[in-house]
């Protein structure tokens, strides 16, 4: 049967291929396949530190089963995926699209072969767009976090500026979500969205919002997201703001960086993705230049958090992650090579620097 | 079965490859356009090529642009450009077009999409009008156009080679029924050229048999040098009449025609 798919889902791909998803034109709805290649190779730990965790790892049972980290070697990373686009006029006015997006296929730290690579886990929506705007329903990025993750958490940033840190803020690629996006307005557009956060909690529900304004060269960011029963937590209140930048200069260089806060009420997620008691505040920022000459790009990031406040006490848990990158722009293609060092005080309890390297490649067909 | 998935998997690949156009000759793209008659058009696709990236260093990093030329000859004259764009994402949308110093804003033919692994990219399906007075100008140089935020703005510049405008071009004239015609002649057929084409083979055929023989004789030998119209019928004079309204090549054309529709 799953074969079958396949070639009928080819076939209409071929069908189509030479008027595929022309808004207006075809009175078929026409389905297109896309998806990323993406492959890399990391070793997280060149340096083979063996750091003490500060949460150590435990077992179903609440057993310690780890207490320091150890090299394990390097391992490949398949982040490669599949995807449908279908779209069709309701109206003059109305375009109706959808998007069925696949997670990665590959093989993640021994969670079985392809066991993230689900159709629906990336996003998975069904939209109405037209000159208004568009409006999506279902699985896609939070309005803040979509600034968070590009561009301010590449390259090899997001350890500290997007999923790392004591204080956890938001939501990334999110259910249950309505979210607008508006046209641009003479540089000026936003998105704004609302859900839930958990569904099976009844009172837990979040807002976002993202505002962007281009003048030049350069584009204002600015984003924030409050969480009621943040994650379904009863009573815990987030709410975490950002404000960035992005300029491109002449000769191929741009920069980036933005600063982003967040603020829990009554309880927190912490750096261990656990519930603990307690107001608790924190802030981080990120800095990016780049340069591309010709198909040739040069990257280097830093992102810090700074050390979170819970109740009032300022604790030393700040992280810093700094990244070198060069990658190429080849019809397509993008092969990259990233060195970084990662300092993470929220992780280990005195931490070193540990080294990670990361070559890999993609492409998106 | 495996056959049939190899099979189809290398249609979607061939059919997803843009062809870079550097050093393929005007008669390679001409052999793998599409041609298509209409009511009042003739329409020349090529296939899908890589534009030639002329973007000027300023942050702006093209990842892949890929170009289908649709050719348009007839009464309309517009021919159409479908780009699909995919660039580093830089939280800007361009909606404006600039070919020959003149802007016009760029229909989007579908949704834009955002896509993000490692890097996030833009990709924006563009469908942009070109006068076919442009391409013909083009045939020799190629097109330069540029792709931009704002109509004042000068943002992504790309060129559409001559090579493969001039296999577009010479489909067209392959395929099209005066051999040895240039193109710019032929598209500049209009409704009243057919109606004088029209009137003359009209009264022609109203025409006896000694007179048809004396207006094809002169015609062919005036088609060489100017001689004086001959004497006859009203109905010879009307004929000249609309004889003289007829092109160049529409008056070519109707002295073969003549020669093979005597009485």
């Amino acid at each position: 049967m799953f074969k079958k798919t396949l070639i009928a889902a080819a076939l209409t791909t071929v069908a189509f291929s030479a008027s595929a998803y022309e808004i207006g034109v075809n009175d078929e709805i026409a389905v297109e396949v896309y998806g990323v290649a993406a492959i890399s190779a990391v070793s997280l730990n060149v340096g083979d530190n063996n750091q003490e965790l500060r949460y150590p790892k435990t077992d179903a049972d609440d057993k310690v089963t780890q207490t320091h980290t150890e090299s394990t070697g390097y391992e490949l990373e398949n982040e490669s995926r599949i995807g449908f686009r279908a779209g069709k006029n309701m109206t003059d006015s109305i375009h109706v699209f959808m998007q069925v997006e696949s997670g990665y296929v590959g093989n993640f730290k021994n969670g079985g072969a392809g066991a993230s690579g689900k159709l629906g886990v990336r996003d998975t929506f069904i939209g109405l767009g037209g000159d208004w705007g568009k409006v999506r329903f279902g699985r896609v990025l939070t309005p803040m976090y979509e600034l968070i993750d590009w561009p301010y958490s590449n390259p090899g940033l997001g350890i500290v500026f997007d999923w790392g840190g004591s204080v956890k803020g938001y939501n990334d690629r999110h259910s249950d979500q309505v979210r607008y996006d508006s046209p641009t307005w003479g540089g000026f557009n936003f998105a704004a969205s609302t859900g839930r956060g958990d569904s099976t909690s009844s009172d837990s529900y979040f807002y976002g919002l993202n505002a962007k304004y281009t003048f030049s060269t350069v584009t204002l960011m600015a984003g924030m997201e409050s969480n009621q029963d943040f994650k379904g937590y009863e009573d815990m209140d987030v709410l975490t703001y950002l404000v960035g930048f992005e300029a491109g200069l002449p000769g191929g260089f741009s920069v980036a960086g933005a600063f982003k806060q967040a603020d829990s009420s009554n309880s927190f997620v912490n750096a261990n993705w656990k519930e603990q008691a307690g107001d608790a505040s924190q802030g981080s920022y990120s800095l990016i230049a780049q340069y591309w000459n010709g198909p040739l790009g040069l990257k280097a990031g830093y992102a810090a958090t700074l050390d979170s406040e819970l109740n009032g006490q300022t604790q030393n848990d700040a992280d810093t992650v700094v990244s070198f990158q060069v990658m190429g722009a080849v019809n397509g293609f993008v092969p990259y090579v990233r060195v970084a060092g990662r300092t993470l005080e929220s992780v280990y309890v005195d931490a070193d620097t540990d080294i990670v390297v990361r070559v890999g490649l993609e492409y998106g067909f | 079965m495996l056959k049939k998935i190899i099979l189809l998997s290398s249609v979607l690949i061939l059919s997803a490859c843009a062809t870079n156009p550097e050093g393929i000759s005007s008669e390679q793209f001409a052999t793998s356009a599409k041609l298509t008659k209409g009511y009042n058009f003739t329409q020349v696709t090529g296939e899908k090529i890589r534009p030639i990236n002329l973007t000027e260093k300023n942050g702006l990093l093209v990842m892949s642009a890929e170009a289908t030329l649709g050719l348009m000859i007839g009464e309309a004259q517009t021919s159409t450009l479908a780009l699909n764009l995919k660039f580093l994402e830089n939280y800007q949308k361009y909606y404006f077009a600039r070919i020959n110093d003149v802007n016009q804003k760029i229909t989007q033919r579908k949704e834009t999409v955002r896509q993000c692994d490692d890097q996030c990219s833009i990709t924006q399906y563009m469908l942009i009008n070109i006068k076919t007075d442009d391409l013909l100008a083009a045939r020799e140089q190629g097109l330069v156009f540029s792709i931009n935020k704002t109509d004042n703005n000068t943002d992504f510049i790309f060129k559409i080679p001559s090579n493969y405008i001039d296999g577009l071009l010479k489909r067209y004239e392959i395929e099209h029924t005066v051999p040895n015609t240039p193109i710019n002649t032929l598209v500049s057929t209009s409704v009243e050229e057919s109606k004088a084409t029209e009137m003359t083979q009209y009264w022609f055929n109203k025409l006896d048999s000694e007179e048809q023989i004396a207006f094809s004789t002169w015609a062919i030998k005036s088609s060489k040098k100017e001689l004086t119209f001959i004497d006859g019928s009203k109905n010879l004079e009307k004929l000249h009449y609309w004889y003289q309204e007829a092109t160049k090549v529409e008056q070519k054309n109707l002295r073969t025609w003549a020669v093979g529709n005597l009485k």
